[in-house]
């Protein structure tokens, strides 16, 4: 079992969770939960948190998707490149 | 489990582990097992209102640490008392955490929470004879299974101690019995609610209570109905391995390769629409005859320096087999610093493995030279506690099992294998009936069932099933019928293709040898594509001198620029690293869709034809193109497939594939895969990708879709309930009120096996072949869809649950669409054996896990590129 990561559960502070088992945890877990009520994140809903904006500047899977569409943006705009003597010209990416 | 002998730490753990599980959870509620505790909980049996939440609450909190069947057994009894309770203390607090559901979705739920509306039948098709390898099961009315609470005054810690006192009125029980240390289960009704024994223990007078519960229900029982079938598996000397069941006598050798085959069978008790019933079918083993030994000698012939490097490489993570014994264990390192003459310490003391052997199993090791195998077998119990179980074998002694990579790519070997292990219909029939007599016919396995009222009759497995209609399959500019065996090969390669992208500017990269190669692919292609309807100019050509990973990288780098369309890299011979690199580049680093073609392929001057026109199709839908349809008069709705791939070792992530519509003739895909923790099934990121994709499904029809069906690959029996609970809400949270959600779970691993015919010929069921009833689960809105045609051994159904249907569309519906959705897999002219959706997700995330293992170019999502 040492392989797999653990989580913390957010309806339990003091729940430690493999990963890979969190889903079920989280819908036994939030059956009894009557805190504050929490926001499932987009990117992961594993992730549960009260204020969706703070969380999001640090959520990984958020961060990830954001700067693989900035990724793309730039490989889209990239130029195309020039043609001599009938060969491609070498070009940077 | 002291006859086993060579485990090494198991000796402390079964008192450590319980101590530490009674007080690990909830101390401060009467556990019933404090000695004041218990006389108050005593007192108030008196008061009968309050015996059975004062029962509940005892039953709930006593943790049970026993780690086998038994007891897991009477975990999954108790949950029901579990939810009961629940109802009666923390109303209140379930009227705060209760989900905003529809009332009419909460009115249609079966009792285990699982989707159940009241038509589940479907009545379209003709009707067809079907048989099953089903067995219906009889209980007997007189008993049943009788769930009873034992307390000891004074009370007893231990569990063994418990055991062992109950065990000595075990004939006043009526001699059958199962019993975890608190509740106990009986097949009789006892005279009295309460039965009290009187036993002497040290002197002390020693009371033994045992108030009666309940009558379990049926549903509940089917574990423990399956426990009483692995003992009498147990009973007609049939060896387990994992939850199959292998008959050590009748090995068939296969002596070239030195591999025996294991006939064997896979049984489970279930409750269906029809019953009781045991489902039963033929499987096999594959054990070799060379001990891991032998093997080892020959890895050390082969290469000294490497040895023991090779040695993990190749054994590590496989399972053996000890014929001493006929246990398996896995295999999780080889000791090369010990051997057998080590010592290790048992009950008696120390002693060494020769020795050991020598005494327990009479066998005498010849090579005392040679390492240890090191094997951990988990425990079950409370995970903080768990202590694992270690094993050393001798080499010697083990038997590799299974099949080995290096057995699976010999091909002519995998025929020969395969001649033992393709089965009919016929003969599956026949070990079906087999399996019958020898239950029926052995006194010790009938009694076992008998003591609790079971008994197996074989005349139930004839049902009917329907036959749905052909299909017609539409290209460009013709539509053909598919036939009953639903193949259409020939007209795809003949007929214009229904979207087609015409190739004017693509890249072909071949090794220098390959020259012959590549011009013949472009002159085939070339004569391909004039039926096909698709223009093909000539590709910008490139020849590289070295077979180098990072000469194919180079190349790639310098010469995709931004109009090339398509990249085709010809390649020396299948090796997973060159292609995980050409994919990587392709599909991450610069986005174009790319063709991989092993050169051994296009050099068969016979087959090169066929195999060229499949290129060019699947080339095509690369592009974003599409080949043909079928006919779904859906208005606005957008089916989703997902599917999940998990590393086999366990080592890389587990990848989550999404795979949505996004035009009205189902031709045209978004695809999306979300890299996850390892061995991650329930899928986290669905929320984002779907989201993206209804963009998308907006950009191209002008508005979203009204309906969405959603079609989940790879969810288990256990997992329905999770998936139910932490995957549609995704969904939900995106779609809000507007859209309405339907959810169909798609399992393809099962045991169900059904054929058409009559008596002895019987053959494979037709495609488009649906069973719905009587072989259904009791408490799913399930049916089985044979949508595949099989011409060798048998075909396996695929099962559809229905999970959720809030567009209403009612069975019949709901099995015309997955039939409909298997012939649009774009690799294959004909039907596979689960929707198209399901399988382009599992194709994409096999790519993106086995080789890309990071995120895909969002230019690449509207196109079929991971075909």
């Amino acid at each position: 079992m040492s392989d797999f990561e653990y989580g913390i559960c957010p309806y339990d502070k003091s729940h430690r969770i493999l990963l890979f088992r969190m889903p079920k945890h989280l819908i036994k877990c939030e059956m009894n939960y009557c805190g504050p009520p929490l926001q499932t994140c987009k990117y992961n809903a594993t992730h549960r948190v009260q204020d969706m904006e703070k969380h999001l500047k640090e959520c990984d899977y958020y961060l990830r998707s954001i700067e693989n569409q900035a990724v793309q943006i730039a490989l889209r705009s990239r130029i195309p490149p020039k043609q001599e003597d009938g060969h491609d010209v070498d070009t940077p990416f | 489990m002291s006859g086993r002998g060579n485990l090494l730490s198991l000796f402390n753990k079964n008192a450590g582990n319980m101590g530490k599980s009674i007080s690990s959870k909830d101390h401060e509620i009467d556990s019933g097992l404090d000695f004041n505790n218990s006389e108050s909980s005593g007192e108030r049996l008196l008061s009968s209102h309050n015996i059975e939440t004062d029962l509940i609450t005892t039953l709930q909190h006593v943790n049970i640490s026993v780690g086998r069947g038994r007891a897991r057994l009477i975990d999954t009894l108790k949950t029901d008392d579990h939810t009961s309770n629940q109802f009666i203390t923390s109303e209140s607090k379930e009227n705060i955490t209760k989900k905003t559901k529809g009332p009419e979705s909460e009115a249609i739920a079966s009792e285990n929470g699982l989707f159940f509306p009241d038509l589940i039948y479907g009545s379209k098709g003709s009707s067809v004879n079907i048989y099953c390898n089903y067995l219906k099961l009889t209980t007997d009315e007189s008993k049943g299974v009788f769930n009873y609470e034992v307390r000891f005054f004074p009370p007893i810690d231990s569990v063994h101690l418990r055991i062992k006192y109950l065990n000595d009125h075990k004939d006043k029980l009526g001699g059958t019995k199962t019993f975890d240390g608190n509740t106990l289960y009986l097949p009789i009704l006892l005279p009295n609610k309460m039965t009290v024994f009187i036993s002497k223990a040290e002197d002390v007078e020693l009371q033994i209570r045992i108030l009666y519960k309940k009558k379990e229900e049926m549903r509940n029982c089917t574990q423990l109905y399956n426990i009483l079938f692995d003992r009498v598996m147990k009973v007609l000397n049939y060896v387990k391995f994992d939850r199959k069941q292998f008959d050590p006598s009748r090995p068939k050798i296969i002596p070239l390769a030195k591999l025996e085959v294991w006939p064997g069978y896979v049984t489970a008790v279930d409750e269906y629409k029809g019953g009781l019933m045991l489902c039963c079918d033929v499987s096999h083993r594959i054990l070799c005859q060379k001990t891991v030994l032998e093997m080892l000698v020959d890895l050390y012939q082969q290469n000294v320096e490497h040895y023991q490097e090779s040695a993990r490489k190749m054994l590590v993570g496989n399972i053996v087999l000890t014929r001493y014994n006929n246990r398996t264990y896995k295999i999780n390192d080889i000791c090369f610093d010990q051997n057998p003459t080590c010592q290790f310490e048992i009950k008696t003391g120390c002693t060494s493995y020769v020795e050991y052997y020598k005494q327990y199993h009479n066998i005498n090791i010849k090579d005392v030279n040679q390492p240890l195998i090191y094997s951990i077998k988990k425990s079950r119990g409370i995970p903080a506690e768990r202590e694992n179980l270690q094993f050393c074998l001798i080499p010697e002694l083990c038997y590799l099992t299974g099949l080995r990579d290096e057995v699976r790519s010999d091909n002519k070997l995998m025929r020969e294998i395969a001649t033992f292990t393709r089965v009919s219909p016929n003969q599956r029939q026949m070990a079906l009936n087999k399996f019958y007599e020898n239950v029926s016919n052995t006194p010790a396995a009938q009694e076992i069932l008998n003591s609790w009222g079971l008994s197996l009759t074989n005349n139930s497995n004839k049902i009917s099933g329907r036959q749905m209609d052909i299909e017609q399959i539409y290209f460009s500019k013709i539509s053909v019928s598919a036939g009953r065996s639903a193949e259409f090969s020939k007209h795809a390669v003949t007929n214009e293709m229904l979207k087609v992208v015409h190739l004017s500017k693509w890249i072909i990269i071949h090794l220098r040898n390959y020259r012959q190669a590549a011009t013949s692919l472009l002159d085939n292609m070339k004569q391909a594509c004039e039926s096909l309807g698709m223009n093909i100019s000539n590709p910008t050509m490139i020849s590289l001198d070295h077979d180098r990973i990072d000469a194919y990288i180079q190349a790639l780098r310098r010469n995709i620029t931004m109009n090339t369309q398509m990249v085709v890299c010809i390649c020396h011979n299948r090796r997973d690293d060159r292609y995980a690199a050409i994919k990587k580049i392709c599909c991450s680093e610069i986005p174009i869709p790319s063709q991989v073609i092993n050169a051994k392929t296009l050099q068969n001057d016979l087959k090169i034809r066929s195999v060229v026109q499949k290129i060019v199709l699947q080339m095509n839908c690369k592009l974003g193109g599409s080949l043909w349809t079928v006919k779904i008069p859906f208005k606005n709705v957008m089916i989703c497939g997902i599917d999940s791939y998990h590393d086999p070792s366990n080592r890389g992530n587990s990848v989550a594939a999404f795979v949505a519509s996004i035009n009205s003739s189902y031709s045209q895909w978004y695809s999306k895969a979300v890299v996850q923790t390892k061995r991650e099934e329930i899928v986290n990121g669905l929320s984002a990708s779907f989201e993206i994709a209804l963009k998308m499904y907006r950009k191209r029809n002008g508005k979203l879709p009204t309906n969405i069906i959603i079609y989940r690959d790879g969810i288990g029996d256990g997992q329905l309930y999770t998936c139910l609970n932490y995957e549609i809400p995704q969904f939900e949270m995106v779609c809000g009120n507007r859209i309405k959600i339907s959810y169909i779970v798609v399992q393809k691993r099962i045991n169900t096996r059904i054929f058409s015919g009559s008596g002895i010929h019987l053959e494979n069921p037709l495609p488009g072949t649906v069973v719905d009833q009587h072989i259904t689960k009791s408490n799913m809105y399930d049916f089985f869809l044979v949508s595949q045609l099989v011409r060798q051994g048998t075909v396996t159904p695929t099962h559809y649950v229905v999970l959720r249907d809030d567009c209403n569309y009612g069975p019949d519906i709901i099995q015309k669409l997955s039939y409909k959705l298997c012939f649009l897999y774009y690799n294959w002219a004909g039907t596979v054996r689960i929707p198209a959706c399901c399988m382009y997700a599992h194709k994409l995330a096999y790519l993106i896990g086995q080789s890309i293992q990071r995120d895909v170019a969002e230019a690449l999502s509207e196109k079929l590129f991971y075909l």
